[in-house]
């Protein structure tokens, strides 16, 4: 079975659906997808123009976003039909999330921000592992990029290179069948560029992880199984 | 953090109780006997016979007084053994000058002399001074040996029954028969001392010191005072007063509280005048009692005049 | 602790400066009426609490708040004298025990009371160490005034003069302490209590010197005659009553006329109460005799509108404080909407993002809350030292 499966999903943003964005820049966009099927562990670097949807397909992939028509399944999961719970229970479990700009939270060490899934999602699920492993594990990935001397420190402490990397951290934490990575690297300089981009292969692999990452970075893309460019998905629709 | 909330509940808890001040009274005489000083060896001894000895009395207590209590300046320990005092019984009539300056509880002063304050004797010859020209003032100018007078002791008598009546309502019967007997030996004393006194006359008198002018007044006797004192040595303007006083007033017979000095009695008798002690019994003395004292007063006076 | 609310304090603690500042302001917007009341309550309640163990206070006619001020809390304002006399009268009724006052001179700013020995047992006041005064010009001290001029039993206190140039007027006495009071939580614990008479010594109305009567005192005298001796200027007179000169200190004029503050009146029943109001009941005789809790409760109706408009305002300002405070709060959320999208994106919800939100609130107000009550809980055990403090009462 794929990771990933689309079939004729349709998505608009409505005024409302600005409620998920810091800014309602997207209104009117729409997109059709008529089939995207993603395997078990590939690595795929999703390209294509601004504005292409790229952002907004990964969050119809991670649930963020519900289109207004067809199917998309994950992991088996029809995201569909499940409830608005289920898919953030869905999305806390199974899909790791790495940002452009980092997005870590200034009030919390950088151990306290790899457990911050385990944090959001402890007071809804009785599946989480216990705070001591959590804490164990979090650890672990701060020691495996380099950062265990650090756990302490506030993200403002860190370079740009630490946070990302930080924030990788924080996608594995929960062990992710997915990993979704959007433009990860767009904020950092070259040298720490391949380095974010080999710990993300790097964890998909060790995890066997499906990685699908967002990037505008050519020198990147031989580094992916797949490149995959968003027009050849027949997304019709473009910004207004 | 749990600490700190903890912390903050029992806080929280304690503010619902409301804190108190705890005030007492500052301690009353506990002692299950009432205690009764007297300022005098008269009133001492006249209360001693009304509270009686039995075990539950009235303890009465007369403190130790160098001299004639008329001169007392209670010590610092006298006083607060009189403001522990249930009762301090007081001669009044200006004896006690120390009221002036010693603090006690009004309503625990009684004032045996109050009863009869219509029969109190003014002083003569007060010695007042005053500061500038104007703001004269005297000082207290009432004579206050009552007890010499026996009808006045009786009064007296009866002013600290009443006293311990009040104070000890359960021994009230005890005290009105211990009054009547004591008032009965103070009718006998009167008696005696009437008839001594009445061989004397309108025999001219002289009393070396102004302090019996109860005696003076009760038996009608012809005296004049002096201002001499039994220890010293009157100097030659006394004398010289003193023969101007018995060129009108020739007294054969001179009144002393206590023994002259040998020299002044000789000095008298040069003048025709025999000193006889008559004690005024105001403290104790190694002598008896206030009536052994005054009844032996009156023998002596009947030696002198050789009566019967 | 839940997630939410784990984060939500972590957001607290980092934001320290803005956190304290909210909690100050509404610990300040909860403390400051609630301190207003328990302050105004509680020193009504002392007020009257004296007020109301004193059944009867007589004095001279005019302000009747000013007699009830000076006579039980020795407060300044002196009202016009009583005299002597009018005491004896009220002793003379037998309607029950009366003490007098005389509270018109003080000692580096503590009150010397002049009174009997009955003032003591009145007021319930015991002696932490050393005795009563048992003569002029010893005095007993409050357990204040011990503590204020440093004195203990054994060391001496002196009266104020009443000013700088008062030559002939208040006799600045040297009184020796021979006991000092335990704390009573009154105005009792600041003053320094003396004889009656003492107090007319201070006024010079009394005073000591050698006898003139004697030789010695021969450099003193400007006359004798008519067994008047006349004093000139030059005889000294004594500063301080010891156990060697009190028998000389007298008064000179008519003690009848001689000053009293006021005179408290014990009446032991209702009924005698009722018939000696019933004597003073007009003001023909220059007298009036009032009942203080009467008239500190018309004080204290006042003191209690003020308060009333006083909370009110404090609660208008409260509102406005809320006002601003739940603006900085929409201004943080304003500020916090990145942080709030990448909570939502990780899988947080909008409940879960709620309380994030609540929690912060809450910690704010129930920590100012545990703080108001802290400092209130605080200032209740020393309220009465407080407003004695700064209400001199």
């Amino acid at each position: 079975m794929p990771m990933i499966e689309m079939a004729n999903v349709a998505f608009r943003y409505q005024a409302a659906a600005a409620s998920t964005t810091p800014a309602n820049q997207n209104a009117g966009f729409a997109m059709h997808i008529r089939t995207l099927a993603v395997g078990r562990g590939e690595r795929i670097a999703l390209v294509g123009p601004s504005g292409s949807g790229k952002t907004t397909l990964l969050s119809l992939v991670a649930g963020i976003l519900r289109p207004q028509g067809g199917r998309v399944q994950v992991n088996g999961l029809e995201l569909s039909r499940l409830g608005n719970a289920a898919v953030r229970q869905f999305r806390i479990g199974q899909v790791g999330q790495v940002f452009q700009s980092f997005e870590l939270l200034d009030y919390l060490s950088i151990l306290e921000n790899v457990m911050l899934p385990w944090y959001i999602g402890r007071d809804s699920s009785n599946t989480q592992m216990e705070k001591a492993d959590c804490r164990h594990r979090a650890q672990t990935l701060l020691e495996e990029v380099g950062l265990a001397s650090r756990i302490n420190d506030r993200p403002d402490h860190l370079s740009q290179g630490e946070q990302q990397r930080v924030a990788v951290c924080r996608a594995m934490l929960n062990h992710p069948p997915l990993l979704l990575a959007d433009e990860p690297t767009g904020n950092l300089d070259q040298a720490n560029k391949q380095t974010v981009v080999d710990l993300l292969l790097e964890q998909a692999q060790q995890n066997d992880s499906t990685l699908l990452m967002v990037t505008h970075d050519q020198s990147l893309l031989e580094r992916f199984d797949t490149v995959l460019d968003i027009r050849s998905l027949s997304s019709e629709g473009v910004p207004s | 953090m749990r600490m700190v909330y903890g912390f903050l509940i029992v806080l929280l808890l304690a503010a619902c109780s409301e804190t108190e001040h705890a005030q007492s009274s500052i301690t009353e005489n506990a002692a299950t006997r009432p205690l009764i000083v007297a300022s005098n060896y008269p009133l001492f001894y006249f209360a001693s016979q009304i509270a009686g000895d039995e075990a539950d009395a009235p303890q009465i207590v007369l403190p130790e007084i160098e001299g004639d209590p008329a001169f007392w300046a209670p010590s610092t320990e006298q006083i607060q053994l009189m403001q522990s005092a249930d009762l301090v019984l007081l001669n009044g009539a200006g004896y006690e000058s120390w009221l002036d300056w010693v603090t006690l509880d009004r309503d625990r002063l009684v004032d045996t002399s109050a009863g009869f304050a219509d029969k109190l004797l003014e002083l003569e010859d007060t010695l007042t001074h005053q500061h500038g020209p104007t703001g004269e003032h005297a000082h207290q100018g009432t004579a206050f040996t009552t007890w010499l007078d026996p009808r006045l002791a009786m009064d007296q008598a009866g002013a600290v029954a009443t006293a311990l009546e009040i104070l000890a309502p359960d021994q009230a019967e005890r005290f009105r028969n211990n009054l009547s007997a004591l008032q009965s030996r103070l009718l006998d004393l009167d008696r005696e001392l009437a008839d001594t006194f009445a061989a004397l006359g309108k025999q001219p008198l002289l009393f070396s010191h102004p302090v019996y002018q109860y005696l003076q007044h009760r038996y009608q006797l012809n005296g004049v005072s002096l201002h001499w004192e039994p220890d010293a040595e009157p100097g030659n303007r006394a004398w010289i007063e003193l023969q101007k006083i018995l060129r009108v007033h020739p007294a054969e017979i001179m009144l002393w509280e206590a023994e002259p000095l040998s020299s002044t009695a000789a000095r008298l008798a040069e003048l025709g005048v025999q000193p006889i002690v008559f004690q005024t019994a105001s403290n104790r003395s190694g002598q008896g009692d206030y009536f052994t004292v005054l009844s032996g007063n009156a023998k002596e006076l009947q030696s002198a005049l050789k009566m019967p | 602790m839940s997630g939410a609310w784990y984060l939500g304090s972590r957001y607290l603690a980092f934001h320290k400066l803005k956190s304290t500042i909210l909690i100050a302001s509404i610990t300040l917007m909860l403390f400051h009426p609630a301190a207003t009341r328990v302050l105004v309550s509680d020193s009504a309640a002392a007020l009257t609490a004296r007020a109301d163990r004193t059944p009867l206070l007589l004095g001279a006619a005019g302000s009747p708040l000013e007699l009830v001020l000076n006579s039980l809390y020795f407060h300044a304002g002196q009202p016009s004298a009583v005299s002597n006399e009018t005491l004896a009268q009220m002793q003379a009724t037998g309607l029950g025990k009366f003490i007098p006052l005389n509270t018109r001179f003080h000692s580096r700013g503590n009150p010397i009371v002049g009174t009997t020995l009955d003032y003591f047992t009145f007021r319930g006041l015991k002696l932490a160490g050393g005795r009563q005064f048992g003569m002029l010009g010893e005095c007993v001290l409050g357990a204040g005034v011990a503590v204020q001029q440093g004195v203990k039993s054994g060391g001496y206190v002196v009266s104020s003069p009443e000013t700088v140039f008062d030559i002939a007027g208040v006799y600045p006495l040297k009184m020796k302490v021979v006991g000092v009071l335990e704390p009573s939580g009154s105005a009792d614990d600041d003053a320094i209590f003396v004889d009656i008479r003492t107090s007319w010594v201070i006024q010079g109305l009394g005073h000591g010197h050698q006898d003139l009567a004697r030789p010695e005192a021969g450099a003193g005298v400007l006359s004798r005659k008519d067994g008047v001796i006349t004093a000139n200027a030059s005889v000294s007179q004594y500063a301080e009553i010891t156990v060697d000169n009190v028998a000389e200190f007298h008064f000179h004029g008519d003690t009848s006329q001689f000053p009293l503050t006021s005179i408290i009146a014990v009446p032991p029943d209702d009924k005698n109460a009722t018939l000696l109001r019933g004597r003073y009941l007009s003001n023909d005789d220059g007298l009036q005799l009032v009942v203080p809790s009467a008239v500190l409760n018309e004080l204290l109706d006042t003191v209690f509108t003020v308060q009333n408009y006083v909370i009110l305002g404090l609660a208008i300002l409260g509102l406005a404080t809320v006002a601003v405070i739940m603006l900085v709060f929409l201004l943080s959320q304003q500020l916090r909407r990145g942080e709030f999208h990448t909570l939502s994106r990780i899988g947080a919800s909008k409940t879960y993002i709620g309380l994030l939100v609540a929690s912060e609130l809450a910690f704010v107000f129930v920590g100012s809350l545990l703080l108001a009550m802290l400092l209130i809980f605080i200032m209740r055990q020393y309220a009465l030292q407080i407003l004695q403090t700064f209400l001199t009462f």
